[in-house]
C-alpha cells in the first residue's frame, strides 16, 4: 500500500511552484518581521518605505502562486494536494484582509491576525511541496 | 459490519492510529511539533506586536514552547535513525539545525544582547522549523508503512 501510494505524486511544475512558494514565504517573513521592528507608522523615510514595499510585493507574488498552485492541482486532481492549496489560498486570503486592515487602521489586532494566516499557508505550502518531492 | 456511531468512531481512531504510526510515530511527533510551534508562534508574536515587556503569559508560552519542540525535534531525529530511512534522516536533522539556529538566536537576545538582528534570525529559522516539521509528516505519511 505505501509503496503504490508514494507512487502517486504531482508532477514536477507543482514541486517547483510550491517550492518558489515556500521560498517567497521566507522573504515575506522576513520583510514582515523587519517591517515590524524597523519602521514606524508613518513612514517618512527611504529605508523604511523600502522594507514595506518589498513586503508588500512579496505578499502579491506569494497570493498569484497560490492561486496558480490552486489552479494545478485541479488539473492534477489529486484529492490531498487540492484541499491542501485551497486552504493555503484561502489562509493567504485571511493574512491578506487582516494586513490590509492593519494597514488602514493601525490597530495590532489586525498585524496578529496576519502572523496567525501566515503560518497556516507556510505549512500548506510546504506539505505541499513535501507531498511533490 | 454494524453502522453504530461507536463503531464508525473505533474505525476512525484506528485508521488515525495506522497513519499516525508509520516510521516508528515519525507523523504522530510531526504533528504534536506543528502544534506546539503554533502555540510558540502565537506567543512570540503576541510579544513583539502588541509590544508587551518579556514576561507573562506570552512568554512562558514562547520559553516551554521552544523546549517542547526541541525535545520532540529530538525525538523525531531518533526514530528516523533507527527506521533507517535517508530522506527522513536528513529532512529531520535539518530540522533540528533551524531549531539550534533559532534558538541560539533568541538564547542571545534574550540573554541581554538586545540587538533586533537576532530576533530576525531568530524567524528565519522558524520558518525553516515549520517548512521540515511539516516535511518530516509528509513524509513518513507517504514513504513509512
Amino acid at each position: 500500500m505505501a509503496i503504490s501510494q508514494a507512487r502517486i505524486r504531482p508532477s514536477r511544475i507543482m514541486l517547483y511552484m510550491s517550492l518558489v512558494e515556500t521560498l517567497l514565504l521566507a522573504g515575506l517573513f522576513y520583510a514582515g518581521i523587519a517591517t515590524l521592528f524597523y519602521d514606524k507608522f508613518p513612514l517618512n523615510s527611504y529605508g523604511e518605505a523600502l522594507i514595506l514595499s518589498s513586503h508588500i510585493s512579496l505578499a502579491m507574488l506569494v497570493g498569484f502562486f497560490a492561486a496558480a498552485m490552486l489552479a494545478q492541482s485541479i488539473r492534477e486532481g489529486i484529492k490531498t494536494i487540492y484541499w491542501l492549496s485551497l486552504l493555503n489560498l484561502l489562509f493567504i486570503g485571511i493574512a491578506a484582509a487582516g494586513g490590509l486592515a492593519f494597514y488602514g487602521t493601525i490597530i495590532p489586532y489586525y498585524s496578529y491576525l496576519m502572523a496567525l494566516g501566515f503560518f497556516g499557508a507556510l505549512f500548506c505550502t510546504s506539505s505541499v511541496l513535501f507531498y511533490a518531492i | 459490519m454494524s453502522n453504530s456511531p461507536i463503531d464508525l468512531l473505533y474505525e476512525k481512531y484506528i485508521k488515525t492510529a495506522q497513519i499516525m504510526s508509520r516510521m516508528n510515530y515519525i507523523p504522530a511527533m510531526a504533528f504534536g511539533e506543528i502544534i506546539l510551534l503554533l502555540i510558540l508562534y502565537s506567543g512570540g508574536m503576541m510579544l513583539a506586536v502588541f509590544n508587551l515587556p518579556l514576561q507573562g503569559i506570552s512568554l512562558i508560552m514562547h520559553l516551554y514552547g521552544a523546549i517542547l519542540v526541541a525535545i520532540l525535534a529530538l525525538g523525531i531525529l531518533a526514530a528516523a535513525v533507527r527506521y533507517k530511512d535517508k530522506g527522513a534522516i536528513i529532512i529531520s536533522l535539518l530540522n533540528i539545525i533551524s531549531i539550534l539556529f533559532a534558538a541560539f538566536a533568541g538564547s542571545f537576545y534574550f540573554g541581554g544582547v538586545i540587538d533586533v538582528t537576532f530576533l530576525l534570525e531568530m524567524g528565519m529559522g522558524f520558518v525553516f522549523a515549520v517548512v521540515t516539521a511539516s516535511g518530516c509528516l509528509i513524509y513518513a505519511i507517504r514513504r513509512g508503512e
